[in-house]
């Protein structure tokens, strides 16, 4: 085995020989149970018992194969507003639906959606995936591929992204609904903070192939809270 | 006072009685060893307050005559608290708390500290003026060889452990409207001012406590000091809008109020709207021969030691000032005990005490001889005795600037107290661009011109009273508010402080030296002297010579006496002498908290772990680790073993790749290619921007094929290039290079900011995974997973296909991923580009594998592929490209369209391509015994005009490896173009040697290009 890149974790996991999606850092999740995504892929869905007090302080969910998508042209409100996904004001601000969709604007023309805990993205997934499904001027984005999808939560946030981020995202100046696209740990990602289940959570979508090294950065960023890994249940 | 020290027993017994003692938890003891002998204080006791208790004053050496230092600051400000504990060197005695199980030793020494044999060289110090190690060692010829051993033998000071085992230090980003550095009357005050506005308040302090000079300090118009102390950090403490930070150093400014702060074992990242630096002054000492024996301290040390940690500090006293606190301290000093032999006012005369008509002078004047203290003014101390603690000081009187009585009196006394005035706190201002300029009236520095959104307040500030101290810090909390968007209703007035606390000229120059300047380097006045004398007159240069003010104290002592040192020796102002640049960091910084919890980020293939199992030789591209060969099991090196420079090492990975690349040629291989950058391109204008970023043409691309793409700069050099995939009239997918493709999105964003072209362009490389199937057999490997028509007529060379990849799934129906595929022949066999979306390229990889079985596919690494496209004479850009390569040189103009009026690039193109052409990028060929006769030529060597060694260098190899397909040495290099004839020949230096390639047509294999177009 090579010293390059070399990681303490074990190659195969057991689990992950009936999936065929996988996430970038599928091998750093561990858990006592998994739930199926509509993506036809698994998440963890709890760690284990200890996950609702981790969460509550500092957690760490891997979310990769929760769907999410996204589009971008000049008429893709017209798309959202079709399927009557809020339109956030702004770029650089989200919106959560009804159903528990966060809607993601990420410039004039740029939306991106993230499933709901809820629905394991069977709403998300029901979205047009194509060209030829969407109007024209509205390109969908390959985000559930490009981007690996990791959350924090609990009531450390701020103090664990002041050790990940030179962005200030204390609630005071970051509250519910603010977006970053700056740097963490050193690569670029998109920050999102969010309240889901009555929990502080900040989104982070981060580039696929970096997945497991920001999972890394952040089970450090979170030990000195006590914190660890909690599975997807902590959002039901 | 001697130096034996007290035994454990009574040393606890020994201290001062509360209130002194205001750190000290007196319910707890801590024990330690110092020098081997135990040591005992109480918690709360720095190590050097703990070893004052047990009576021990000489703490370490100094740093080039080995002379006994003990404290003089007490405040960690200074050198002479250095020691070492354990395996850490540098350990600031005062500063550091006691510990249990602590062993603590002095550093510097040879020997012990008691008995350093290098304690002798004080003896020579007339062998070693300033700068005389730029004098001495260098001559005769060669000497040096044996006195570098000497010195590095004597050089450093503390023993650092190089077995240690890391600790974990992070780093951590702080935001916050104000930020006030430093806790005093001043930094409190401003805090409070500040957040009662309403805004987000940051409180630093260095030390343990809140108070800064309240802690410590007696004030001739306060009476209580620690009433106020309470009575402040009461408030602060309770208010909600500011945040405290003890044992919190501010290390250093830097653009827009960027702080780093030093806290435990993380460095804090700090961005102040506003910072107020209320950072106090620094008590300065005064020069005089044996200035730095122990027992020698400045009177805050001494006033430190009795009301922080209730160490009584003497037996009998000399105090020697230049302001009213001296009175301060000596007055403190009777109370605890202490007799003060006499009270040495360096300020004016018999008939005229103080040279002031300070009320509150006169006051202390008066309570000094109503506390039974002798006074002397006009008088000041020429040297102090004693061999390893002061014993006895002479006193004489000041007859002129620097100049004394020819005689003067003996006094006995173990404590000697000095205070000649302040230093202004002034590096982290000088730090932020501020300028010091000096107040011959008040002999002090002031500091002035200050960025925006930095303030300062309190005796940095030239204010001394408590009174002025207070408003001037209301003063600079207001000014901050006021650019925070938040005035005050009523704005407080800037403050003035007439209160003179600087004695003008504190330095007296004693015949046999040993008048220290700057403690941490040794340095006398005559060496400050000397070094202007020799041509350095700048005080920059003096530094530079001399060493004055590089040592840990960073100036904090030395900046003052020497600015008036080189200006009177010059004969110029001190403002215009001023002092030596201030540069981070303030005080001595771990390497920890820099080298601490870094981010290394890393990218990994959604295959990486399957190359990890298989045992690839993983490499860095970029930020991801690829594999360069997968050698036999049991034949991984690692470490410095896998050095190519080690004939194993390069065995292994030479039949590797052979092994490799003769599979491909032969059956079939698999190699991971995600990295390779895609960018996909939509909209009614794709094509149009392909058109213009690339050379070739792609308006008439036809719908499912494959168009090579070349990327030009402005300067007409190639910088990239990649496959351009047209899956629609409105959609190119195309592919960049691993470390390009970030610079060519960019590329193409930024010129269609401009162009307003109607497409949408997306950086998709993280979106897909992708895999090359190569070999002969490839097309039965994939047949077996795919729908697709693969005959060469269905899918034919330079083809693109959409659709879908069979994955077998044990005992239920296939299931299917979409799958972009590419036949493109990049290694020169009949193969396949198979790209999936990246949550399926590990299960892509392992069906393949697994159709593969029955073929015997095998994996290939990047090495492998970097040998067959060579035998195809395929370059790689950046290594067989540099800086200057353009179309021409390479070969590529067939990919430069000359039919359209632009692409990124074409007008430099042009031009160069035009220029009469001074090289080419040709291929060679050398026989293959040369492998073993370690004569094969490597990427760098040089290519020359003719076989003479000294010959002009007409170009430089840029690959080459062993082909065993082809039976020799293969190769591209630049020749000159006289030299790029097929047939010419190619004069190589190899290590050294000549060795003579012949000039050959590429490619090397399958000219024809039959194997690819099966």
């Amino acid at each position: 085995m090579s010293e390059l890149y070399q990681t303490d974790i074990s190659a195969h996991v057991e689990w992950a020989d009936a999936e065929l999606a996988r996430s970038g850092c599928y091998r750093r999740s561990a858990g006592a149970r998994r739930v199926e995504t509509a993506a036809g892929a698994s998440v963890i869905a709890q760690v284990d018992n200890g996950d609702v007090q981790r969460a509550a302080k500092a957690g760490v969910l891997e979310l990769s194969m929760l769907p999410r998508t996204g589009y971008r042209g000049t008429t893709t409100t017209d798309l959202l507003a079709a399927n009557k996904l809020p339109i956030p004001a702004r770029p650089n601000t989200a919106a959560s639906s009804a159903n528990g969709e966060c809607v993601l604007r990420l410039s004039q023309k740029e939306y991106w959606l993230l499933a709901s805990p809820a629905d394991l993205g069977a709403a998300v997934m029901a979205l047009p995936t194509t060209g030829a499904e969407t109007p024209d001027h509205c390109y969908p984005l390959f985000c559930m591929d490009s981007h690996a999808w990791l959350m924090l939560t609990g009531e450390h946030l701020s103090n664990i992204m002041s050790k990940l981020s030179g962005v200030d995202m204390r609630e005071s100046v970051f509250p519910v609904g603010s977006i970053a696209q700056t740097s963490i740990a050193r690569i670029n990602a998109i920050m999102v903070r969010q309240q889901i289940n009555g929990l502080p959570v900040m989104s982070i979508l981060c580039d696929t192939a970096s997945s497991d090294y920001l999972w890394t950065a952040l089970m450090d960023a979170v030990q000195e809270f006590e914190g660890g890994a909690v599975g997807l249940d902590v959002l039901r | 006072m001697n130096s034996v020290a007290s035994t454990p027993s009574t040393a606890l017994s020994q201290r001062l009685a509360a209130p002194m003692g205001l750190l000290l938890d007196r319910s707890e003891t801590v024990q330690f060893r110092f020098e081997g002998q135990p040591v005992i204080g109480y918690k709360g006791d720095t190590i050097g307050s703990a070893l004052l208790g047990n009576n021990y004053w000489m703490w370490s050496r100094s740093f080039k005559y080995h002379r006994a230092r003990g404290p003089l600051t007490m405040s960690a400000h200074d050198a002479n608290s250095l020691v070492q504990i354990q395996g850490e060197p540098n350990v600031l005695a005062d500063k550091m708390a006691a510990a249990n199980d602590l062993q603590v030793t002095g550093q510097n020494v040879n020997g012990t500290l008691a008995k350093d044999k290098d304690a002798i060289l004080g003896h020579f110090g007339r062998f070693m003026p300033v700068g005389f190690y730029y004098r001495a060692f260098y001559k005769p010829k060669g000497v040096w060889d044996w006195w570098e051993k000497q010195i590095r033998e004597k050089a450093g000071l503390g023993i650092a452990d190089l077995k240690f085992t890391p600790e974990y230090y992070d780093k951590a980003y702080r935001f916050y409207d104000v930020v006030v550095v430093g806790s005093g009357p001043a930094g409190m005050t401003a805090a409070l001012t500040a957040a009662d506005a309403g805004v987000e308040v940051l409180l630093l302090e260095e030390h343990s406590v809140l108070g800064g000079s309240l802690t410590y300090a007696d004030f001739s118009d306060l009476d209580d000091p620690e009433a106020l102390r309470q009575q402040l950090i009461s408030k602060v403490t309770q208010h909600d809008k500011i945040t405290v930070m003890t044992d919190s150093v501010c290390n250093a400014w830097f653009v827009d109020n960027w702080l780093p702060v030093l806290h435990g074992k993380r460095l804090y990242k700090i961005r102040a709207k506003e910072c107020i630096m209320a950072t106090g002054s620094y008590e300065q000492h005064v020069v005089f021969r044996g200035n730095d024996l122990p027992g020698v301290v400045m009177c805050s040390a001494a006033m430190r030691m009795m009301k922080l940690y209730a160490i009584k500090p003497g037996q009998s006293a000399v105090v020697v000032t230049g302001n009213d606190d001296g009175y301060l301290t000596a007055l403190a000093l009777v109370a605890q005990g202490v007799e003060v032999k006499a009270l040495v006012d360096m300020r004016g005369g018999v008939d005229d005490p103080t040279g002031t008509d300070s009320v509150e002078t006169k006051n202390l004047i008066f309570r000094a001889q109503q506390a039974g203290i002798a006074l002397r003014f006009g008088q000041t101390l020429y040297e102090a005795f004693g061999k390893e603690h002061v014993e006895a000081v002479e006193i004489r009187a000041i007859r002129g600037r620097g100049k004394v009585a020819d005689n003067g009196d003996l006094l006995r006394c173990d404590l000697v107290c000095m205070s000649s005035g302040y230093m202004p706190a002034y590096q982290l201002l000088c730090q932020a661009g501020g300028q010091l300029s000096y107040d011959e009236e008040r002999a002090e520095f002031a500091i002035r011109h200050l960025p925006e959104h930095l303030h300062i307040a309190g005796s940095v500030n030239g204010k001394h009273s408590i009174g002025a101290v207070i408003k001037d810090a209301e003063y600079a909390a207001a000014t901050a508010l006021a650019l925070l968007g938040q005035p005050l209703a009523t704005a407080p007035e800037a403050v003035e402080c007439s209160r003179k606390v600087n004695y003008d000229w504190p330095i007296f120059p004693h015949p046999k030296g040993k008048d220290f300047v700057d403690y941490d380097e040794d340095l006398q006045s005559k060496d400050i002297v000397n070094a202007t004398r020799m041509g350095y007159r700048d005080v920059q240069l003096v530094k530079r010579f001399s060493t004055v003010g590089m040592g840990p104290s960073q100036g904090r002592h030395s900046a003052l006496p020497t600015a008036r040192l080189v200006a009177q020796s010059t004969n110029r102002s001190i403002t215009e002498t001023g002092v030596t640049t201030a540069r981070p960091p303030l005080t001595p910084e771990k390497l920890a908290y820099l080298a601490g919890r870094g981010f290394d980020p890393y990218r990994q293939t959604a295959m990486h772990h399957r190359h990890l199992e298989l045992g690839a030789k993983m490499i860095p591209a970029g930020a991801w680790a690829r594999p360069a060969f997968y050698p036999p099991q049991g034949s991984l090196l690692s470490g410095s073993a896998a050095s190519p420079l080690i004939p194993r090492s390069r065995k292994i990975r030479n039949t590797a790749i052979e092994a490799e690349a003769l599979h491909v040629r032969n059956h079939v291989g698999l190699i991971d290619v995600s990295t390779l950058g895609g960018i996909e391109l939509r909209g009614p204008d794709a094509a149009e921007l392909m058109n213009r970023i690339y050379t070739f043409g792609f308006l008439k691309q036809p719908v499912g094929k494959t168009r090579y793409a070349v990327l030009t700069s402005d300067q007409g050099v190639v910088v990239d290039d990649g496959v351009a995939c047209r899956f629609a009239d409105d959609c190119f997918y195309v592919t960049a290079t691993t470390t390009g493709v970030d610079a060519v999105y960019r590329l193409m964003t930024f010129w269609n900011t401009q162009w307003r072209l109607d497409v949408d362009i997306t950086n998709v490389t993280s979106a897909f995974a992708a895999v090359n199937l190569a070999g002969p057999d490839s097309r039965k490997v994939l047949e077996q997973l795919t729908d697709l028509d693969l005959s060469k007529e269905g899918f034919p060379y330079l083809a693109c296909r959409e659709g879908e990849i069979r994955i077998p799934v044990d005992g239920k129906a296939d299931q299917t991923i979409p799958a972009r595929l590419l036949r493109v022949g990049f290694v020169g066999e009949l193969g396949y580009e198979i790209h999936v979306p990246s949550r399926y390229g590990e299960v892509l990889w392992d069906v393949l594998m697994q159709a593969g079985a029955a073929f015997d596919i095998k994996p290939f690494g990047v090495e492998t592929q970097r040998l067959l496209r060579l035998e195809k004479g395929h370059i790689i850009i950046s290594q067989d490209t540099d800086g200057m390569s353009h179309p021409g040189e390479l070969g590529l103009d067939w990919a430069v369209s000359k039919n359209k009026p632009y692409f990124n690039g074409c007008r430099a193109v042009d031009i160069v391509m035009k220029r009469p052409q001074s090289r080419k990028l040709v291929g060679f060929k050398l026989p293959a015994n040369l492998v073993a006769a370690g004569k094969k030529p490597e990427e760098g060597h040089l290519v020359l005009a003719t076989s003479a060694t000294e010959a002009d260098i007409t170009g430089n190899v840029t690959s080459c490896e062993y082909s065993p397909t082809v039976g020799a040495i293969i190769g591209m290099a630049y020749a000159g173009v006289h030299q790029s004839e097929v047939g010419a020949r190619l004069p190589i230096r190899v290590n050294g040697e000549i060795v003579t390639a012949e000039v050959v047509a590429l490619p090397f294999y399958d000219a024809e290009q039959a194997r690819q177009d099966m």
